[in-house]
Parts: structure tokens; sequence; C-alpha cells
């Protein structure tokens, strides 16, 4: 069943479910998006979230939290969908311990990075405090906006500066360790 | 058109990804992201840096309640039972056996009742190594920390490492793997409780860090 008729059916029996997809789509949709970076995957794993939501739309009334429900719902999605490329396999019984600390061990790459908030301290104050009101704490724009006191159209064009001068940061420090 | 250079709907990109455009205007962006090279690089850049960004955020204003948690760890408890399942019937079976092994206290003879666990999305590394998990269980012996890793590089060898709040590091355990072996679920059991650990990661046998996870960051005098 496509989701449209779906809907259709729904508004007929009940008009919560329509009320709820309409409400939560787009934040489902955010979090998938950003772990996927994939538009045509998000929609599927969105769509395929919403369809297991009809499916236990008896659940989700008597829920407490249905957004948490769809975000865990979507999150098994996306790494029943990584995963799906091959066999799954544990390990558990091949594990071994051992205890012998290594010190001043230089194996990790990130490890030994500075941390991402040491990153931002390198962006403009204008690009840091963009994407510290609209990302790390997650105002919308037009709360930015007024906590910035700059116009929305500038919150946005800042956002993206930013967010291009945060990954040449990122990529820069990347080589960086992969060269030590 | 040239990549460093913004397109008219540039600026939009980022409300975008952050769920907080109009329907009418998400579906507007989204229609140009697919006939636009520049915007769908943007996008898939974007899409991991503000993921990293909140990963490494946990004030964010957002309502990803214990439920998630919660959920994430029934999910762990029934992994090991559904090997060979087919997709279709995965997560339903996966569920019933899990149900009932919550009943009669007994998964693989470790129970997972002990509510001092931890669900947490691993940071990416250098590459885009794929969504990856890390639940870390409180053992009466230390700690048990499984990775769910969905997309591993062609090597002979991963390993696990905790670094303590000393900054001595230790490799707790390395996973032999096999050459058709592109993603898994691998438990590494140490004697460090939770609280010593400070942070944890996955590496090769030639020193690349695949993911890493800062558990808790120490205070700067």
């Amino acid at each position: 069943m496509t989701m449209s008729r779906m809907l259709l059916v729904m508004d007929g029996e009940d008009g919560s479910f329509n009320e709820l997809e309409r409400f939560h789509r787009a934040s489902i949709q955010s979090y998938v998006l950003k772990r996927t970076g994939n538009l045509y995957l998000t929609e599927e794993i969105v769509q395929e979230t919403f369809t297991r939501a009809w499916n236990s739309r008896e659940t989700l009334k008597r829920h407490e939290n249905p957004k948490a429900w769809l975000l865990t719902v979507a999150k098994n999605l996306i790494v029943d969908h990584y995963r799906d490329s091959s066999r799954f396999t544990s390990k558990g019984s091949e594990l071994r311990l051992l205890s012998q600390p290594q010190v001043g061990d230089s194996t990790s790459n990130f490890e030994s990075a500075e941390s991402l908030k040491d990153l931002l301290k390198l962006l403009s104050e204008d690009h840091r405090n963009v994407l510290m009101c609209c990302v790390i704490e997650g105002y919308s724009t037009h709360e930015a906006s007024e906590i910035l006191k700059i116009p929305a159209g500038t919150v946005k064009s800042r956002l993206f500066y930013a967010l291009k001068d945060l990954r040449v940061k990122l990529s820069e420090k990347e080589k960086s360790i992969e060269h030590e | 058109m040239n990549m460093s250079e913004p397109c008219e709907f540039s600026f939009e990109l980022a409300p975008f990804i952050l769920g907080e455009l109009q329907e009418e205007d998400a579906r507007s962006v989204r229609e140009h992201i697919v006939g636009c090279d520049v915007c769908s690089h943007d996008l898939e850049e974007f899409c991991e840096t503000i993921s990293l960004l909140e990963s490494g955020s946990p004030n964010r204003r957002q309502d990803v309640s214990l439920a998630t948690v919660r959920s994430t760890k029934t999910r762990a408890r029934t992994e090991d039972l559904l090997l060979d399942r087919r997709k279709s019937t995965r997560w339903l079976v996966g569920s019933l056996v899990a149900a009932v092994a919550a009943l009669l206290g007994f998964v693989g003879g470790n129970t997972y009742s002990n509510l001092s666990s931890n669900s947490m999305d691993l940071l990416r590394g250098s590459q885009n190594v794929g969504y990856s998990t890390v639940v870390f269980q409180s053992k009466s012996w230390g700690t048990e920390m499984r990775f769910t890793l969905s997309k591993i590089p062609k090597v002979a060898e991963i390993g696990a490492w905790v670094k303590l709040e000393d900054g001595t590091r230790s490799t707790v355990c390395w996973w032999p793997l096999a050459p058709h072996e592109t993603s898994g679920t691998f438990v590494a059991s140490t004697p460090l409780s939770y609280a010593q650990i400070k942070s944890i990661g996955i590496i090769t046998k030639n020193s690349h860090s695949l993911w890493w996870l800062p558990i808790r960051s120490t205070p700067k005098q």
C-alpha cells in the first residue's frame, strides 16, 4: 500500500495517523538524511518507517513518545541497510584479552587529533556562532536569527559557508594526521 | 558550474538537512538537488559534517528519549539470534525471540536485564565507513563492548582499543576477518569498569583508525 493510499484510508478511519505523519515526517527525514547523505535512500527508509508505523498504529496511539518510536525504527532500518550487503557474523567467541596497556601508543589517527570542539575554535566567530546555534544547540534559522540578531537569510548563508569552512578544516586535519 | 561556487539553492541546503523547511520548499530543494551536481556534492558533505557535529553534542535539543536507547538494547540482545534469518522475517522473529528470551532471563548465558548499559553511535574516521554503533554493558567482571560495524575495509584483522583517564591506552583484542567480511558484530571484554574508560576505537593492523568514540572529555585546566 502506498503512503498516499494509506493516508486516504487512514483519513476515513482516523485522522490521527495523517496528523502524526505530517507532524514528524520532516524530523524523521532529517534524521535519516544526516546519517545517509543520500536522498533516494532517505526517501526509502522514511517511507518504510511510516509503513511500519501504520502497521503498528494501535501501539503508536498509546505510545507516550511516538517520535522516539519512529526514530528507533528509522535507526534500525539504516543499520539493516548497511548490514544487508554481507552476512551477519558474530565474533563473540573469538575474542582474546590482552592485558598489557601500551603507554603512549600512537596508533590512532583521530584519537590523537584535536576534538571537534577544538576544530570549531579555528573558525571565525560568526561561523562558529551560527554552527553552535543551528547544529549543536538545534535552534531553527529564525530562532538563531533572533539570538544572533542577524537576518534569517544571513543565518542561512553563514551556515553554508561555516559548514564549508569546517569541512576544509576537517580535511586538513585528516591529511596532517595521515602524514604523521 | 564551478563546484566551489554556490548555486541559488545552496543556502537552503543546511535548513533542508536540518528538517526545518516547509513541505513545499523542501520538495523544491529536493527536486533541485537531484539535477544539480554542486548541491548533490554539498549535500553529502554537509550531512556528514552535521552528523559529526551532532554526535559530539550531547546537549542538542532533540527528544531522542530513553525509548530509543532501550530499543537499541533490545535489538543488540537479539542480534546473535538473527544469524541466517531472511531479511523479510528478521525483524519480527528477532523481536519475538528477544521477548521470550527476556522472559526467561536467558540470552546466550548472559542477561541484558542489567540497566547499566549505554548505546552510542561511533564517530566516523577519515573515510566514510558507514553507520556503526557500540553498546557498553556493565558486568560483574568489567565491561562488555558490542560493536556493530556496518562497513569494514578489506583487511586481515581489526582491533578494539580503550583509553583510560590517565592517558594510557590498551588494545583489548584483535579479530581476524574472512576475505568476504565487510560488516558484522564484534564483542570485546575488558576488566575495566565503564567509568574508567575515557574513549574507545577500532583500528587496523596498519594503524589506520576506522572509528573512535570519546566517551567523555577531560576538563582543561
